[in-house]
């Protein structure tokens, strides 16, 4: 590690300007989204709004279910269970393959890993035809499990990379005792190892819920009944009130800001694992 | 941990439950929001009719409309209705993706006062594929605050348009890098003019018709003068729209749903439509967008989506749904003592008559060079040259085929 | 049943469920789209057999060389800004200060954001004329006289705008990698260096990146991937203009598939792009083999 002695002043300078420009768009998207018409279409854009109106943001709130999409309540609830699901079921999943792959000795295990690592090669949007009718052949079409299954498999990559990681910086030595007192593996796996995995497995759940939250296109492809719309996809159908070559930039900056805000909240309570997810160094520290 | 186990089951019992209806269901697909109306239309009056048929929206939007509607017919889903983007319908109706309604068109006592080009669209070889449905038709939109009266031919918008410059005033824009845009408000111009994008039967390309070149050079000419954004060889649709919102460009080229849009701007814009004239101003000319409407093979319920679409065509559905909500109807009949026509709305709707939109079935190939064609020429390019290269280009990908 | 057996059956039984649904939802639908890319298949009715007519049509189309030419000046552009950006951020976040996770968690921020509104936000940004970036440009006199700055004036321009906003929104995830590798460098490496007389930079160059090497494997394999991969972005803030000069090859793949209904050479068109992104993977961990 280094130290800034003689020069903090420059190392907090760079810091804060850093954080000035990274923080901006986010800002300003918020600051658009409360800015009445006039204001945000205009020369001169102000850093704050001289009329704030939460406007864009009563309208998505009230909006009474129509017969093509239902109300940003029953999209939100959805579009958690999704993403909870996913997040449990990829979890569960890529930790039970990451143990088998780095703590036992479990054959093929270097064939195997690299079948999991496969999928990041692959531009996803060319798989969708061959997607849609499987889905559909196997009845999964408008259900939370055929999009949970869907994203679960596309964390599998990362999921099993974060928790090989975590599971190989603990000392063997632990899991050789537990062996020898006779618990069952599984038990181990759960009660002497991933204990010490959890910044890994946090990190994964990160993960898991930023690609189910933020997905569009499966959620646009495989729900079509207005009581399993997600969120994404009912943000989608309020930009499309009139003419495809409408544009709603206030509707727009307001749905972003829904969209973004449970997720930031999930972050800023695990970001600080997310270092330790990463080495998987629970031990260390 | 457990818990996590836990809550893993319990996901796993989640799934679809199955929804049990006595009634007939129709499955529709549609990309615009109107189409709510239509729907909620359509059951009240099955429910007053005693019918046992419920008509469920699916909107899917415009944007990814073709993405979903493509990867569901090559799985064979049901889809009773579709709401599909009519530039598309020749391709669909060619490979015969679409049930034959030609019995029921024929039949209908308003056959003849549906709009011409849209019809044609929705046929191949004679038959009926699909029928007119909601139409959105171009024009162009001025701010009489900054131009009390539009021009009315090309010399005159050439004079204006040294006015604004030597103002160091925006007179107009167009949206170059959104090839839908430039289809929908820029080629009618050259159709007014009497130029072609392609042949009638969509088998050879015409981008270097010399009434077309002249529509360019007419554009480019208005750039060279100043009164036209610099760059506006990359300007897309929100540019231009927000820049007349905002009360800094005088006109530009949009939709009948400007008439709406322009509400919510009454400080800075006061507006009037016009049509797209050709130079001389005699002619006029619009393109005609919108949906056409059709049952796909896919269908489950072929004699509900008849009736469905038996509403959407009439005085009901067409008067008291769409053009209340701002549409313009796809009958001409309808255009006399419709109580919703306001004078802007005639004239798109009188747009709507003489206006054209093209026939090929390799629609979205044929953007590319055309797009590319555009952003070219309002960079300054030469503009014989470009649309001689960008139309063998096109006649390559026509040829080709679908 | 002895230890070794055990083992190994417990190994099976816990990684099927991962090896079912790659089977299930990934491995099927790639044979299925391999299957797909040596066939005329229309949206209806059977498939015909063409062999390798779908790569032949998608090498001699202009289009693709164009979109693959352009996908790789992309990523070689992008890949360094995110790279320089990611090391410089890990090394300041790294640091021994008051506030260093405060800070890493705001560098992250973005990364959470869903990609298409980064997008959106940023199309706002960059309006030429009701955005703040030109605004804030044109202030500080990069506009020139009577000139209006466009950011998607020219091919070139354009990608390095998306380049700007692909950099502040995943630098992030490359700097908690290379953060997680830096902490794993024990502090006599330091101590050593300091005691040798070298300076910061110094210590940084021969010390800090030589021993971050499998970090630093890491975030450009997984950037490199993602960089030919580019989509989203493109599509927004581009639509692959000025003249097709932005189009990159997954948008060339989508156009075929869902526009032109070409699915045949579209299938054809996903196999190259894993063929490219697998030899690029092999020639990377080629390249970083020591310590890896």
């Amino acid at each position: 590690m280094q130290k800034y002695k003689t020069d903090w002043y420059l190392y907090y300078l760079i810091n804060i300007t850093l954080i000035i420009l990274v923080s901006f768009p986010i800002y300003w998207a918020f600051v658009s989204s409360i800015k009445p018409p006039d204001e945000l279409i205009t020369n001169t854009p102000t850093l704050f709004p001289i009329n704030p109106t939460f406007e864009s943001y009563e309208r998505i709130w009230n909006l009474e279910p129509t017969s093509s999409r239902g109300n940003v309540r029953s999209a939100f609830t959805n579009s958690a269970i999704v993403s909870i699901g996913t997040v449990v079921v990829s979890a569960v999943i890529s930790t039970l393959a990451a143990y088998a792959l780095t703590i036992l000795r479990t054959p093929f295990r270097h064939f195997i890993f690299l079948l999991i690592i496969m999928p990041i090669l692959i531009p996803g949007i060319s798989l969708l035809i061959p997607l849609y009718k499987l889905v559909k052949e196997l009845g999964l079409m408008n259900s939370y499990l055929g999009l949970i299954l869907i994203h679960s498999t596309g964390m599998l990559t990362l999921g099993v990379f974060l928790m090989r990681n975590a599971f190989m910086s603990i000392p063997t030595s632990l899991r050789e005792v537990a062996l020898l007192e006779g618990s069952s593996e599984l038990r181990i796996m759960f009660t002497v190892m991933l204990p010490l995995a959890i910044p890994g497995l946090l990190t994964l759940m990160v993960f898991a819920l930023y690609g189910s939250w933020n997905d569009f296109i499966l959620a646009f492809l495989f729900v079509n009944t207005i009581d399993m719309e997600m969120l994404n996809v009912f943000l989608m159908k309020l930009t499309f009130a009139g003419s495809q070559f409408d544009t709603f930039w206030g509707l727009l900056n307001a749905g972003a800001i829904i969209s973004f805000v449970p997720i930031i909240i999930f972050y800023i309570f695990l970001q600080q694992y997310f270092v330790r997810g990463v080495t998987g160094s629970a031990v260390k520290e | 941990m457990k818990l996590l186990v836990k809550l893993f089951l319990i996901s796993l019992t989640i799934l679809p439950f199955a929804k049990t209806t006595s009634a007939e269901e129709l499955i529709i697909w549609s990309r615009g929001g109107w189409s709510d109306w239509m729907v909620e239309g359509f059951n009240k009056k099955m429910a007053d009719e005693g019918k046992d048929i419920v008509a469920i929206n699916n909107l899917i939007g415009h944007a990814d409309f073709q993405v979903k509607f493509t990867a569901a017919l090559a799985a064979g889903e049901r889809v009773d209705v579709a709401n599909i983007d009519l530039i598309n319908v020749p391709y669909y109706a060619a490979i015969g993706a679409l049930e034959d309604m030609t019995d029921f068109l024929k039949s209908q006592p308003y056959y003849d006062q549906l709009n011409g080009p849209m019809l044609a669209l929705g046929s191949y070889d004679g038959t009926h594929f699909a029928a007119p449905n909601a139409a959105d038709v171009s024009g162009y939109v001025y701010n009489k605050k900054l131009m009390p009266k539009p021009p009315k031919d090309w010399a005159e918008m050439t004079s204006m348009c040294e006015d604004f410059a030597a103002r160091g005033q925006l007179m107009m824009a167009w949206p170059s890098k959104s090839y839908g845009g430039m289809i929908f408000t820029g080629m009618p111009v050259a159709w007014a003019n009497g130029g072609s994008w392609v042949s009638k039967d969509g088998k050879t390309a015409e981008l270097n018709h010399p009434k077309t070149v002249e529509w360019f050079k007419h554009y480019q000419n208005l750039i060279n003068i100043g009164c036209v954004p610099e760059n506006v060889d990359v300007w897309d649709w929100p540019d231009k729209q927000d820049g007349f919102l905002a009360g800094d460009i005088a006109m530009i080229g949009t939709g009948n749903f400007m008439i709406n849009v322009v509400k919510d701007h009454t400080e800075k814009v006061d507006a009037g439509f016009t049509a797209f004239m050709g130079s001389d101003g005699s002619r006029n000319s619009a393109f005609i967008g919108g949906d056409l409407i059709a049952i796909p093979v896919t269908t489950g319920a072929k004699e509900a989506a008849l009736e469905y679409i038996e509403y959407v065509l009439s005085e009901a559905g067409q008067i008291e749904v769409y053009t209340k909500n701002g549409g313009i109807p796809i009958r001409a009949d309808l255009f006399e003592g419709n109580p919703y026509l306001t004078d802007d709305h005639m004239v798109f709707a009188n747009a709507s008559t003489v206006g054209d939109v093209p026939y090929t079935t390799v629609y979205q190939e044929l953007m590319d060079p055309w797009q590319v064609a555009n952003q070219r020429i309002f960079a300054g390019e030469d503009v014989q040259t470009v649309l001689d290269e960008q139309n063998a280009i096109m006649q390559k990908i026509i040829d080709a085929g679908h | 049943m002895s230890r070794l057996r055990k083992e190994q059956l417990v190994g099976l039984l816990m990684v099927s469920p991962a090896l079912i649904l790659l089977a299930v939802f990934f491995l099927y639908p790639l044979v299925n789209s391999f299957y797909m890319s040596f066939h005329k298949w229309p949206l209806f009715g059977k498939p015909k057999w063409v062999g390798l007519d779908n790569y032949i049509f998608m090498f001699q189309d202009e289009r693709f060389w164009e979109s693959l030419k352009f996908t790789f000046v992309y990523t070689l552009t992008v890949t360094p800004m995110l790279f320089v950006v990611a090391i410089g951020t890990a090394l300041l976040c790294n640091a021994k200060a008051w506030g260093t996770t405060f800070f890493r968690s705001i560098y992250f921020l973005p990364v959470v954001m869903s990609f298409a509104t980064a997008s959106y936000v940023w199309l706002w940004l960059y309006s030429e004329m009701y955005g703040v970036i030109v605004y804030a440009l044109e202030f500080f006199g990069f506009g020139g006289e009577n000139k209006n700055l466009n950011v998607w004036k020219t091919g070139t321009s354009s990608m390095w705008a998306v380049n700007a906003m692909v950099t502040w929104k995943f630098s992030g995830i490359q700097m908690i990698i290379l953060i997680a590798g830096l902490q794993a460098i024990r502090d006599d490496y330091y101590e050593a260096s300091k005691l040798m007389g070298a300076s910061r930079w110094q210590t940084i160059w021969n010390v800090t990146l030589p021993l971050l090497r499998p970090s630093i494997a890491l975030a450009l394999i997984l950037s490199i991937a993602g960089s030919i991969q580019a989509y989203e972005q493109f599509v927004i803030m581009t639509r692959g203009g000025p003249s097709n000069s932005t189009k990159t090859l997954v948008m060339h793949t989508v156009d075929m598939g869902f526009d032109y209904f070409k699915l045949g050479p579209a299938a054809s068109l996903g196999v190259i792009i894993m063929i490219i992104l697998f030899v690029l993977t092999v020639i990377q961990l080629r390249l970083f083999r020591k310590n890896y």
